[in-house]
């Protein structure tokens, strides 16, 4: 069988990737996102996924399919 | 009935240098080394290290135990950075995601203070499940973000990525460097089966047989259709399992719970 690493690499390994947190870029991209897309509409109603499919296909009739 | 369990020191202290040592390790004792605020972090990985520096060691485990692992890291990236986000002075929360996650946090604070007391009262180690989040409230919590429409799962999505992915990959990859998966079907492992098809009825049998969790009753038919003779665990549920049913192999546990299952054991 072939031979792993010393167990105490493995384990400095493990807890190094516990430490991890987001980069300054990742913090602005998800406050991005976060900040406009998830304050957007607070108060307003959920849109039923039968409504988005509906609409889906209403954009989508008369063109080719792009499966096609 | 044999007894068949023994502590960390004992066992140390039994093996022969550059000894071939083969073990199978259990959930919570994989837990255990995977999180360094668990009771038994220091513990466990201080044993595990010794073993490795004084013996040629393998660390076997099944792929149910792997779940277990990384079901439990899942659950502790994600808790870590949803309660991370209001710290973030760059993020501004909705005030209905500001409020699921406060409600969560103090239910979780709850059970945390609930866990703590008994610890104390009982003598016995914290169960650092009690520091995360639950599945559901997970998914509580995750129902905020995705709400109104498509485009705006983007919230969650991002979260995961920043909080869960990455580390997540990352503790697949040095969980599989660390564990071989026992499996008859393996070329390689053919030599340390004695029976090539695994029968899941006796994982059943097992489970009925002591009323162990079935994850656990899973983990003992694997290691008893193997020549491995060591299981590695913190669990008293394994160590009286495996007195009933597993008498040949021998349960490896930290010293100080040897005591403590002593006098229940005795019953037996």
């Amino acid at each position: 069988m072939k031979k792993r690493r010393p167990y105490l690499e493995i384990l400095k390994d493990l807890e190094n990737n516990h430490k991890k947190v987001p980069t300054q870029k990742e913090i602005d991209e998800l406050a991005e996102i976060i900040n406009e897309k998830e304050n957007l509409d607070i108060n307003s109603e959920d849109i039923p996924i039968e409504k988005i499919a509906s609409q889906a296909n209403k954009e989508n009739s008369g063109s080719e399919s792009s499966w096609l | 009935m044999a007894v068949n369990r023994v502590g960390f020191r004992s066992f140390l202290n039994k093996i022969s240098d550059d000894e071939e040592l083969n073990i199978v390790i259990d959930s919570n004792a994989l837990i255990a080394s995977g999180d360094e605020l668990h009771s038994n972090y220091e513990e466990v990985t201080s044993f595990i290290n010794q073993l490795d520096k004084k013996t040629n060691l393998t660390l076997y485990t099944t792929v149910t135990t792997k779940a277990e692992y990384l079901d439990y890291q899942r659950r502790r990236f994600l808790t870590n950075g949803l309660l991370s986000l209001s710290s973030l002075s760059e993020i501004q929360l909705s005030s209905k995601v500001k409020a699921k996650l406060s409600s969560i946090k103090g239910r979780k604070n709850t059970r945390e203070k609930g866990e703590l007391s008994r610890s104390q009262k009982e003598d016995d180690d914290i169960d650092s499940n009690y520091f995360y989040f639950r599945d559901s409230e997970i998914k509580e919590i995750k129902k905020v973000f995705r709400a109104r429409d498509v485009q705006n799962e983007a919230g969650w999505l991002k979260i995961c990525d920043i909080f869960l992915s990455k580390k997540l990959l990352v503790e697949e990859a040095l969980i599989d460097e660390l564990c071989v998966y026992l499996s008859p079907h393996k070329e390689e492992q053919k030599n340390l089966f004695t029976n090539q098809s695994l029968d899941w009825k006796n994982a059943t049998a097992i489970s009925a047989k002591t009323g162990m969790g079935f994850s656990d009753s899973m983990i003992l038919n694997m290691v008893l259709a193997t020549k491995i003779d060591y299981i590695l665990t913190l669990d008293y549920d394994l160590v009286y399992a495996s007195a009933v049913s597993a008498p040949n192999k021998t349960v490896i546990i930290p010293d100080k719970r040897i005591k403590q299952f002593k006098q229940i054991l005795k019953r037996i």
